[in-house]
């Protein structure tokens, strides 16, 4: 009976918060199917009683929104496939490759996580400002395609793999970068799994540093052009609300993708096997 | 052919003070099993690993089939290595971790199919060819790790302790199965073991290994019949052989030809089962107290305590229980006797 009652109370709790955490977007997904005058009404309602696509249409009519769409996907895919693979080939050096000063550099590294991405982010713009890289792809995608920390994250996980089984694939005949590429790789693939929808997702919802290195209109991502779409007067809810849906769209769809292979990464570590 | 021939092998890790291998030298004759026994962390595995090019030597040479293999790649020296663990590769099949040598070496398809099939019905691997690593037993995975190894049809090769990781039953049958297969295969193996029935049963010779250097080589009937120190001869032998000074023995009241004149700078040493035991007073022999009698079966172990020493024999007698007084005498002729440091016979 006791146990009852606490696992009743324990789902209650559990409800509550999903209603607490779901609310937000399912306003913003109402908000994105309302007319004007139900978004700017006394009373609002958390579903739309005339439901439009008023919303979406004036998002994809603006032509330019195509572009940022476009922007946002090279962004988040670039920085995606680049750092899955300078991340793990640096986590690789670090954990199987013997060299002089391999401990030392590696703690070096681990301090550098200790500076806020704030501190570099005036640097990194001069020098890409006198790289010529301002306004260009390159510039947005590079300084996004290494992190410590997830190099730190993917070396523990190697780390973990015996090395014999690197000494039997020298012995059968792989090439160095063969045993990264088809025995590393493949048996990280949880932890690699996990941090390509970090970096993803970081780059998809990344706010600041497109803001800063994209100064012409039609270079923007998603994000900084729907912030710009925010006016100083007046703003349009449902244009925004469905801009907004979009953006959260990939997010989730990579998430549940991802979600085997994710959940097992974050578990790595936690528990051997 | 491929004979393997050490030359003066030694090998100190970076930032270590002592040396892990001592001037190691012997030869492997071409189809002989050879073992490398010792304790662990007596440097055994460190040099098959140098043999393998897994590790490097810090002076000395190695030669496979005659070559020198200084800076030869491992993939290159034409061996096999089982590793303890089996090194399997996890995500891939067990056909593909057998065949994968053969496919880096541009081996045709068919030929990698044709000795698959040979090697998997010769291990009784072909019902299992499609899973991973991970659905195998033990036992299934050791023979996965032989069947990699004897796919590629090496000159050499080299196991890691590959039984270690079995329970007892299926070491013993496995023990067996390992010699007759590498005796049919022809092959030239060198062995890694701490466990001496292991090397006394499989192997043609053995090399013990004690603190990087080597303390014995021969065939088994030599280390056990003539061990050539006192750690040979008490590594080797279950229960251990039985070590007494010359003092000792004295007391015991037992002559030998070195005290009959005059010499007792000795260490004797008598095995449990070169002992004659009674329960009844015999004239001449001396006499203890058993403390412990552990029946095993065919012999029974007899722990006994005589002249401040406690010795072990083993008898086809069955000791009656509680039984306390005994007589023994020592086979005369099957006595070793060693320097008073233990280091040589004499």
């Amino acid at each position: 009976m006791k146990k009852q009652l606490s696992k009743t109370a324990f789902y209650a709790f559990m409800l509550i918060s999903v209603a607490i955490t779901l609310f937000p977007f399912i306003w913003m997904i109402s908000t994105s199917f309302k007319p004007p005058d139900e978004i700017f009404t006394k009373h609002p309602s958390l579903f739309p009683s005339r439901f439009t696509l008023d919303g979406y249409r004036q998002l994809f009519a603006a032509v330019s929104m195509w572009t940022h769409l476009f922007n946002s996907v090279i962004y988040a895919v670039f920085v995606t496939i680049l750092s899955v693979l300078f991340n793990s080939m640096a986590a690789y050096a670090f954990a199987k490759l013997r060299f002089p000063g391999r401990e030392k550099l590696f703690a070096l590294l681990l301090v550098t996580m200790m500076v806020p991405g704030q501190v570099t982010m005036l640097p990194v713009f001069l020098i890409l400002k006198s790289m010529g890289l301002l306004n260009t792809y390159a510039g947005l995608i590079i300084p996004g395609s290494a992190a410590v920390f997830a190099i730190f994250m993917i070396r523990q996980f190697m780390a973990e793999i015996p090395e014999e089984i690197l000494e039997a694939a020298r012995i059968d005949g792989l090439s160095e970068f063969s045993i990264f590429w088809r025995i590393i790789l493949p048996l990280c693939r949880p932890i690699i799994a996990t941090l390509a929808v970090f970096s993803f997702i970081g780059a998809w919802n990344d706010f600041l540093w497109p803001l800063i290195i994209m100064l012409r209109e039609d270079k923007y991502t998603l994000p900084v052009a729907l912030a710009s779409a925010n006016g100083q007067y007046n703003t349009d809810w449902a244009f925004l609300m469905a801009g907004a849906v979009v953006v959260v769209i990939p997010a989730v769809l990579i998430f549940l993708l991802a979600q085997k292979h994710y959940i097992k990464g974050i578990a790595a570590g936690a528990v051997k096997g | 052919m491929a004979e393997i021939r050490i030359e003066n092998l030694c090998k100190t890790f970076h930032g270590a003070s002592k040396p892990v291998l001592e001037n190691i030298s012997f030869n492997v004759d071409d189809s002989r099993f050879v073992s490398l026994l010792g304790p662990s962390g007596c440097g055994k595995t460190t040099l098959l690993r140098i043999i393998a090019g897994l590790e490097d030597q810090s002076s000395g040479k190695v030669f496979i089939g005659g070559r020198d293999v200084d800076g030869v790649h491992p993939r290159d020296r034409d061996m096999s290595f089982v590793f303890q663990n089996y090194a399997l590769y996890p995500h891939f099949s067990v056909r593909d971790n057998i065949s994968l040598g053969l496919r880096l070496r541009k081996v045709p398809a068919k030929e990698i199919d044709s000795r698959l099939n040979r090697i998997s019905t010769m291990l009784g691997l072909e019902s299992l060819l499609e899973r991973k690593p991970r659905a195998l037993s033990g036992g299934q995975r050791q023979r996965v790790a032989l069947a990699r190894a004897l796919i590629r049809n090496p000159k050499v090769f080299l196991l890691d302790e590959p039984l270690s990781n079995l329970d007892a039953k299926l070491r013993d049958r496995t023990r067996g199965e390992l010699k007759m297969l590498f005796r049919s295969v022809k092959g030239t193996v060198v062995y890694v073991t701490h466990d001496q029935v292991e090397a006394m049963t499989m192997s043609d010779k053995i090399v013990i290994i004690n603190e990087g250097r080597i303390q014995q080589i021969g065939s088994p009937e030599e280390i056990y019949d003539k061990p050539a120190n006192v750690f040979v001869a008490a590594f080797i032998g279950t229960p251990q052989i039985n070590l007494l000074t010359g003092a000792q023995l004295r007391e015991l009241g037992f002559r030998t030809l070195q005290q009959a004149e005059g010499k007792d700078g000795f260490i004797c040493g008598i095995r449990p089962e070169n002992v004659s035991v009674s329960g009844e007073p015999r004239e001449g022999w001396m006499k203890g107290g058993v403390v412990m009698s552990e029946p095993t079966g065919a012999v029974t172990i007899l722990t006994v305590s005589a002249a401040g020493a406690e010795l072990r024999f083993s008898t086809g007698l069955k000791w009656p229980s509680g039984k306390s007084d005994i007589w023994f005498n020592f086979e005369t002729e099957r006595l070793h006797f060693f320097d008073p440091a233990g280091e040589r016979r004499i």
